[in-house]
C-alpha cells in the first residue's frame, strides 16, 4: 500500500498541473464528502460548503503559479525530513528531485512534447466548455433585453423584495420563451416569468416570485457563473463537474427553503411538479442527461420533508466554509517530491541515447576543404574515423553546417569519452575521412582529458554535522537550469554536483563545481543555483550560515 | 395563417399583443396604449398596430369611428409555438446553465411525475389526518 501511495503522490506531484490536478481531487472530494456528512442540514450550510470549494478550484492553479512551491519530500524511511539526510561524511546532500527534468522549455528538443501537446488538449477542452457559457450569456441578454415589462407583477416583487431585504431593484419581466421563471443578472439582476403568468394564482406568483427574489439575494446566479468557469478550467475532471451539479441544486434547494416560509409545503410542491409538467410537455424527451431527473425528486421529497433543517446558513458557517478554503489555498505551494533517496522518482528518458553520468563528450569542429580549397560537403558520420590515441571512436554527435557565411561549411563530430579516464593528460585526435583522402581535413588535434578539480566524493571543506540541534536549510524557490544548445543536440544528460554556500539569509553565496558535466551546463547549473532561495539553516534556534552539496539533475524529456 | 413567431416581432409589437390578449383579444388603439408599460405617443402605437397587421398579426374591424383590433391567433396557440421555439434554446443550449431557473431540465416522464405527484398527495392526505 505504501508504496503504491509513494509512487502515486510522486507521480501526481512531481510537475506543476499533477500537483493542481491533485489538489483539485482532494478539494472536490472534501467538498462532496462534507456536504453528504451536512445532508440533513440546511441547503444552505451544503451551498456555502461548496461554493467554497469552488473558490479554492479557482485560486489553485493562481497560488501554484505565483506562490513559490514548498516542497515536501516523502520516501518510504526516511520520512519528510530526508530532503536533508546527512551522508556518511556528515556533508549534506540536497537533491532537488526531478531538477531539470525537461521542465525549462529551453530543455525540450524540437517537435511535440507530450506536455505540449496536454496544455493544447486542455486548452482546446476549456476553449469547448466555454464557448457555450459564452453564448448562453448571449442568449441571457437577449431575453431580458426582449423581455416584457409587467407592472403588475413588479409592484408584488418589490414589495417581496422589500420584505426579503433586497436593496436595489429587481425587473420582472415577461416574455414568451421563458418556460419557468428564471432569474438572471447580477448588478442589474432580472426575473423572467413565461407570459402565462399574468393568469397564475396570487400564491403561485408570490411562490415563484420568494424563489426567484431569493436566488437575487443570494447572489446565486454569480456564483453559479463562477462556478461554470471553474468547470471549464476543470473540464475533464469530473468530481468537479459532480460538485457543480451538487452546488446548483443545493441552490435551488436554498431557495425552496426560503418558499416554505411563507408557504404551504404541498402545495409548492405541486407547484413544482406542474411546472416540471409543462416542461416535459414541450421538449422532445432525452434532452438532458438522466442524472437531471433526479434533482426534481430530490427537491420535492426535501420540500415535503417536515424533518430537513431550513433557513440560511448561519454567519459561523459561512466563516468556517471560508477558513476551511483558507486552509487549502494555504497548503496549496505544497509540492509533493521524491527523497533524494527516491531513485523511483527517475523519469524514463525516451532518447535511445542513455549515457552514463560519467562520460564526457568531446566536440570538434572540422572543415573539409578539397584538393583546390574548395569546401568540401554533404558528408556524413560515416565518412569521417575519429581516433583518440589511436582507438577509433563511435561518433554519437554529427552535424553538418551549410556554408552561409565565407568560412561556413563544416562538420561537427562529437564523441563520448569515459570520465574515468580524464587524468588531465594530453589526448591526441586524429580526424580522417575516408571518402576524401585527398581533401584537407581542419580540427583541434588533441586536448586535455580534463581532470577532476578535487578527488570524488571530495572531501568536504566545511562540515556539517546534521545533529538534532542543527536544522537543515530547506529548499524554497528553485530555478531549473537551462540546457544549452550543445548539450541539447548531443543529447547529453547527468548530473552536476555542485558545493554551494548557503548564508544565514538563506541566499546562495557561493557555489562552485563538485562533479562537472561541460558542455556550458556547469555554468547555466551554477547560474541557476545562484539564484535559487532556503530557509537557512538553525543552530540552535539561531540562523547559520552552511556549506552543502546540491546534486543538479540535466535530464531531457 | 399568421406569422406570430416565424418573424421577429419587436420588443414593443410583442408587448403590444401581450395588451392586446389581456383586453380580451378585442381593443381600441387608445385602449391597448393604455396598458403599456411607459407609453408611447398614440400616433406610434398605430404605426406599430399598422405594422403587425402587415405582419399578419392582427386584423381590425371598424367600430364606428374607432378600429377595434384583434390578434390573428389564440394565445395560447401563440405562446405554445413561442415555448416550443424557444424551449430548444433553453434546455437544449447552454443557457439553462447561465441562469437560475425555478424548475430547470426536462426529461421527465408522465410516469416519474404522476410518481412525484401522488407523493405530494399523500403528504397532503397525512397532513390532514394529523392537523
Amino acid at each position: 500500500m505504501m508504496p503504491l501511495l509513494r509512487a502515486a503522490l510522486l507521480a501526481a506531484g512531481g510537475s506543476l498541473a499533477g500537483s493542481i490536478v491533485t489538489k483539485a481531487t482532494v478539494t472536490a472530494a472534501l467538498g462532496l464528502a462534507g456536504a453528504w456528512l451536512a445532508r440533513r442540514n440546511r441547503a444552505a450550510v451544503r451551498h456555502a460548503l461548496l461554493a467554497a470549494v469552488f473558490a479554492v478550484l479557482l485560486a489553485l492553479p493562481a497560488a501554484g503559479v505565483f506562490a513559490p512551491p514548498v516542497r515536501v519530500a516523502i520516501a518510504g524511511a526516511q520520512g519528510p525530513a530526508a530532503s536533508f539526510a546527512a551522508d556518511g561524511a556528515g556533508v549534506a546532500i540536497l537533491t532537488p528531485a526531478g531538477a531539470g527534468a525537461g521542465e525549462a522549455p529551453a530543455s525540450r528538443p524540437a517537435g511535440l512534447s507530450w506536455s505540449s501537446l496536454l496544455l493544447a488538449a486542455w486548452i482546446a477542452g476549456m476553449a469547448l466548455c466555454l464557448v457555450p457559457a459564452a453564448a448562453g450569456l448571449w442568449q441571457v441578454r437577449g431575453l431580458r433585453r426582449s423581455g416584457l415589462p409587467w407592472r403588475e407583477g413588479q409592484r408584488i416583487a418589490d414589495g417581496l423584495a422589500a420584505d426579503a431585504g433586497i436593496a436595489g431593484g429587481v425587473e420582472v419581466l415577461l416574455h414568451e420563451a421563458a418556460p419557468g421563471p428564471i432569474t438572471s443578472g447580477f448588478l442589474h439582476p432580472a426575473i423572467l416569468l413565461p407570459i402565462d403568468a399574468q393568469g397564475w394564482d396570487t400564491e403561485d406568483l408570490h411562490r415563484a416570485l420568494v424563489h426567484e427574489l431569493e436566488h437575487v439575494r443570494r447572489r446565486d446566479w454569480a456564483v453559479q457563473c463562477a462556478a461554470r468557469a471553474v468547470c471549464a478550467l476543470y473540464w475533464f475532471h469530473p468530481l468537479v463537474w459532480i460538485a457543480w451539479r451538487q452546488l446548483t441544486l443545493e441552490a435551488e434547494r436554498s431557495c425552496d427553503d426560503a418558499v416554505l416560509d411563507r408557504s404551504e409545503a404541498t402545495a409548492y410542491a405541486d407547484q413544482l411538479v406542474g411546472l416540471a409538467r409543462r416542461l416535459a410537455a414541450g421538449a422532445k424527451p432525452p434532452l438532458l442527461a438522466m442524472a437531471n431527473r433526479a434533482d426534481l425528486g430530490t427537491r420535492v421529497h426535501a420540500v415535503l420533508d417536515a424533518g430537513q433543517r431550513r433557513g440560511p446558513a448561519g454567519r459561523l458557517t459561512v466563516a468556517l466554509a471560508c477558513a476551511g478554503a483558507a486552509v487549502l489555498l494555504a497548503m496549496s505551494p505544497v509540492q509533493v517530491v521524491a527523497a533524494p533517496q527516491a531513485a523511483g522518482a527517475e523519469i524514463a528518458v525516451p532518447t535511445d541515447v542513455r549515457l552514463r553520468t560519467d562520460s564526457m563528450l568531446v566536440v570538434e569542429t572540422v572543415t573539409v576543404a578539397g584538393a583546390n580549397g574548395q569546401k568540401v560537403e554533404g558528408l556524413t558520420a560515416g565518412d569521417f574515423v575519429v581516433t583518440e590515441d589511436g582507438v577509433p571512436q563511435k561518433i554519437s554527435l554529427f552535424e553538418f553546417q551549410k556554408p552561409e557565411s565565407a568560412e561556413g561549411g563544416y562538420y561537427i563530430l562529437g564523441y563520448y569519452a569515459r570520465m574515468g579516464r580524464a587524468d588531465g593528460a594530453f589526448r591526441s585526435i586524429r580526424i580522417t575521412c575516408a571518402k576524401e583522402p585527398a581533401a584537407k581535413l581542419e580540427y583541434r588535434s588533441g586536448y586535455y582529458a580534463r581532470a577532476l578539480s578535487f578527488p570524488e566524493p571530495a572531501e568536504p571543506r566545511q562540515t556539517v554535522t546534521a545533529t538534532p540541534l542543527m536544522k537543515p536549510p530547506v529548499l524554497l524557490y528553485k530555478k531549473e537550469p537551462a540546457y544549452t544548445e550543445k548539450a541539447r543536440k548531443a543529447k547529453y544528460q547527468g548530473r552536476a554536483l555542485l558545493s554551494i554556500e548557503i548564508d544565514s539569509s538563506g541566499r546562495v553565496t557561493n557555489a562552485r563545481m563538485v562533479r562537472s558535466l561541460g558542455l556550458g551546463l556547469d555554468e547555466n547549473a551554477i547560474e541557476a543555483v545562484r539564484q535559487w532561495r532556503f530557509r537557512p539553516a538553525m543552530k540552535d534556534g539561531q540562523p547559520v550560515a552552511v556549506t552543502v552539496r546540491v546534486e543538479v539533475n540535466f535530464r531531457l524529456m | 395563417m399568421p406569422k406570430l413567431t416565424s418573424e421577429r416581432l419587436t420588443r414593443r409589437e410583442r408587448e403590444i399583443l401581450n395588451a392586446l390578449f389581456a383586453l380580451g383579444n378585442r381593443a381600441s388603439a387608445e385602449e391597448i396604449r393604455a396598458r403599456l408599460a411607459d407609453p408611447p405617443g398614440d400616433s406610434s402605437v398605430r404605426v406599430m398596430l399598422a405594422r403587425l397587421e402587415k405582419k399578419g398579426c392582427l386584423k381590425h374591424q371598424q367600430d364606428g369611428l374607432r378600429y377595434i383590433y384583434s390578434a390573428t391567433t389564440t394565445r395560447a396557440a401563440a405562446s405554445r409555438k413561442a415555448l416550443q421555439q424557444y424551449l430548444q434554446t433553453f434546455f437544449g443550449g447552454s443557457l439553462k446553465q447561465m441562469m437560475t431557473a425555478l424548475v430547470a431540465d426536462a426529461p421527465w416522464t408522465d410516469e416519474e411525475l404522476d410518481a412525484l405527484k401522488s407523493e405530494i398527495d399523500r403528504v397532503r392526505k397525512e397532513r390532514k389526518k394529523q392537523s
